[in-house]
């Protein structure tokens, strides 16, 4: 894994973390999903996805006044950062926080521990298959 | 249901390589959606040679994929990342596949309203769709797409709480008209219908087309409308594998009598422009019906996904201030970024995903952009809803906010941002006083119209009154870009009906010379 790919899994994880009730998103899920993504879906959505990742994690400073990378923070602390950039009044800031829920999202609403646990229907595979004929 | 009796057998041709492939047919047409099948269908039945070039791959029921991750893929035109440029994002949801967006639609059927025919009437186009023409497209349709009111298992809890609440509201309500046989209700439509329920036209129209001798190029994008001397003489394209997106072989098809664009409000004015036709008006008049959901957070469970996603609306707001009410279930993977917080209050609010009930307003928006070919080939979109428009979808929240409190919701989510992540009943003058700003709403795109619009005026249109390309023999429009106006209700029914009606007059007149 590529190292923008590897931070955009982890920040993926942050948004999207175990809670009292519900089971924390598969590793290997989202490391699959990730990789799946940055070979098939189109560049200007692997870019956002990136993009976003890395601005998650450079400004902690703007948002809870803290000039330390995301990584460095405690998980409480990641969180308010995660909250008010997700409110930020700079519009195009707050979009990065819309592009990793779109897209932590689909992969965590897809991880079968967790709709189990909503009583949801497990997924099947996506066959990904086409008429040739 | 379509019912066929088997014919002259066509053929399907997927993702080629190789040498370029040449064709030839009595008429090409160009996308598989409501407007191309809907003409392409016509024009087979009346016993014309058709072609039919899909960008998008031919997916099966059973090839459709069960994630919305895996639908983004396979079905959603560039993963669903199309967005408005303006003065905000919004995105802009189409299909690249088979079907077009009838495959991931909710197949919901109205009839054309009457006042949209009397205003395309005062645009000089009141010859062609006239009432009677129109309903007589629009009652085969109903008989070819099954189309019925929902019920049973299409219902579910997400629906019917929808229509007592507006019945309690003394507001009109209705179940949806859909085009679905048999609906169990799975919820899934956006992922493409896996019961053979809906109707879409992969699984109707293009099957028939083929059965009556048409070919069809699925993976086939066209790159050109082939032009010669001022006429459309066929089209011009490439395979393009629906996986690796690599280009396989050209291919190149000779149109005898003509070529119907139909590739979407999106598609076809940047098509018609790559092809070197130069209208002043081509791009222009691009409109919608942008919407956006709310939330409510009800006590118990609600279970979204047991219904049809749409399954009963309300026109009460259609003339003023302008908008439709519909129900609407999302899945998990999307409710996601509709919730607030972050890390762990993200996903406690997501705990309560099956107590949650979506419904949204969809605008009939005033503002009007533009659509244009980009840089690498894709569209660009400028479009920007008005102040008129934010106020007509903060009122339209703010009604579907008391709609979900009389129907027993403990909380809403606005979704809006400046204002609190949930509201109670009593918070509902968060609502009322949002700020009228772009930037603070979820809008989406799903309705879309203009680009290559009708009209009497060649400096103010792009198609004449018969969807003819002025100053282009042979070559017409006929899908969702040649509406001059938006209709207020769903426009798939409308958008048939109108490649219908052109189709069966190209048919009759080229029969009768
Ligand atoms: C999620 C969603 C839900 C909706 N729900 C409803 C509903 O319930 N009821 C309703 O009435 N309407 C609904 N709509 C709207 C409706 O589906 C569309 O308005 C309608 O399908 C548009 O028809 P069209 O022929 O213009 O375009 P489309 O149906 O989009 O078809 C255009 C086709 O052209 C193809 N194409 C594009 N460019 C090229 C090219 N260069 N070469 C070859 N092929 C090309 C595309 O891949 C596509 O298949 C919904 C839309 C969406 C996205
Ligand atoms: S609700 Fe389910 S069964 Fe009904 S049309 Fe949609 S996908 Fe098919």
């Amino acid at each position: 894994m590529k190292p923008w790919q590897a931070l955009s899994c982890r920040v993926l994880e942050w948004a999207f973390p175990s809670t009292d009730r519900l089971p924390p998103m598969d590793r290997q899920l989202l490391r699959d999903r990730v990789l799946l993504m940055c070979r098939e879906a189109p560049f200007k959505m692997r870019v956002a996805l990136y993009a976003s990742a890395l601005i998650f994690l450079l400004t902690p400073v703007l948002t809870i006044g803290r000039p330390l990378p995301a990584t460095w923070l405690g998980p409480k602390l990641r969180e308010r950062h995660g909250a008010r950039l997700a409110r930020h009044r700079v519009y195009i800031l707050r979009q990065t926080v819309v592009m990793l829920k779109v897209v932590g999202g689909m992969i965590w609403g897809a991880d079968p521990a967790v709709r189990s646990a909503l009583q949801l229907r497990p997924y099947g595979e996506d066959p990904g298959t086409w008429r040739t004929s | 249901m379509i019912q066929l009796q088997t014919q002259r057998r066509g053929r399907h041709l997927a993702y080629q390589e190789g040498p370029v492939q040449e064709f030839e047919a009595d008429y090409v047409v160009v996308g598989s959606g409501a407007g191309g099948a809907a003409a392409g269908a016509t024009l087979a039945r009346a016993g014309f040679e058709v072609l039919l070039a899909e960008r998008g791959p031919w997916r099966r029921p059973e090839d459709y994929p069960e994630t919305t991750l895996g639908a983004a893929r396979d079905l959603w035109a560039d993963w669903g990342q199309l967005t408005t440029r303006g003065n905000s994002i919004i995105p802009i949801l189409q299909a690249s596949v088979m079907g077009g967006c009838t495959t991931i639609n909710s197949a919901i059927i109205v009839r054309t309203p009457g006042d949209v025919l009397r205003e395309w009437a005062s645009l000089g186009l009141g010859e062609v769709f006239t009432e009677e023409a129109m309903g007589t497209a629009q009652d085969r349709l109903d008989h070819d797409l099954s189309v019925a009111a929902s019920s049973g298992p299409a219902m579910g809890p997400n629906n019917n709480i929808f229509l007592e609440s507006l019945k309690a509201r003394n507001r009109e309500a209705h179940p949806t008209q859909r085009a679905a046989h048999a609906c169990v209700g799975s919820g899934q439509c956006l992922q493409g219908c896996r019961n053979k329920a809906k109707q879409s036209t992969n699984v109707t129209l293009v099957p028939e087309m083929m059965q009556r001798g048409a070919t069809i190029l699925s993976c086939a994008p066209v790159q050109k409308v082939w032009l010669e001397k001022g006429k459309a003489v066929g089209i011009k394209g490439r395979f393009r594998h629906p996986r690796s997106r690599r280009f396989g072989a050209s291919f190149k098809v000779r149109a005898r009598r003509g070529v119907l664009i139909a590739a979407s409000a999106t598609g076809t004015a940047p098509l018609l422009q790559q092809s070197g036709i130069k209208l002043p008006y081509l791009g222009e008049g691009f409109r919608g019906h942008p919407g956006a959901g709310i939330v409510g957070v009800y006590p118990s469970a609600i279970k979204m996904l047991e219904g049809t996603p749409q399954g009963s609306a309300s026109i009460h707001f259609r003339q003023s201030p302008g908008m439709k009410l519909e129900s609407l279930a999302l899945p998990l993977e999307v409710i996601a970024s509709r919730v607030g917080g972050f890390g762990t209050p993200l996903v406690e609010g997501l705990e309560a995903y099956q107590r949650m009930a979506c419904w949204c307003a969809a605008i009939r928006a005033k503002a009007v952009g533009s659509v244009r070919r980009g840089f690498t080939g894709e569209p660009v979109v400028r479009y920007s809803p008005t102040k008129e428009d934010l106020e007509t979808l903060r009122a339209g929240l703010l009604e579907l906010a008391q709609m979900h409190f009389e129907g027993g919701a403990e909380a809403v989510l606005p979704g809006v941002h400046g204002l609190p992540a949930k509201l109670g009943p009593a918070d509902l003058h968060h609502l009322e006083n949002a700020p009228l700003s772009n930037k603070s709403w979820t809008w989406v795109l799903t309705h879309l119209f203009g680009g290559a619009v009708m009209g009497a005026d060649p400096a103010r249109s792009v198609v004449g009154p018969h969807l003819h390309v002025w100053g282009v023999e042979r070559l017409h429009v006929v899908d969702a870009s040649a509406l001059p106006t938006t209709l207020g209700v769903n426009p798939q029914h409308t958008i048939m009906a109108v490649a219908m009606v052109v189709a069966e007059r190209l048919a009759n007149e080229e029969k009768k010379s």
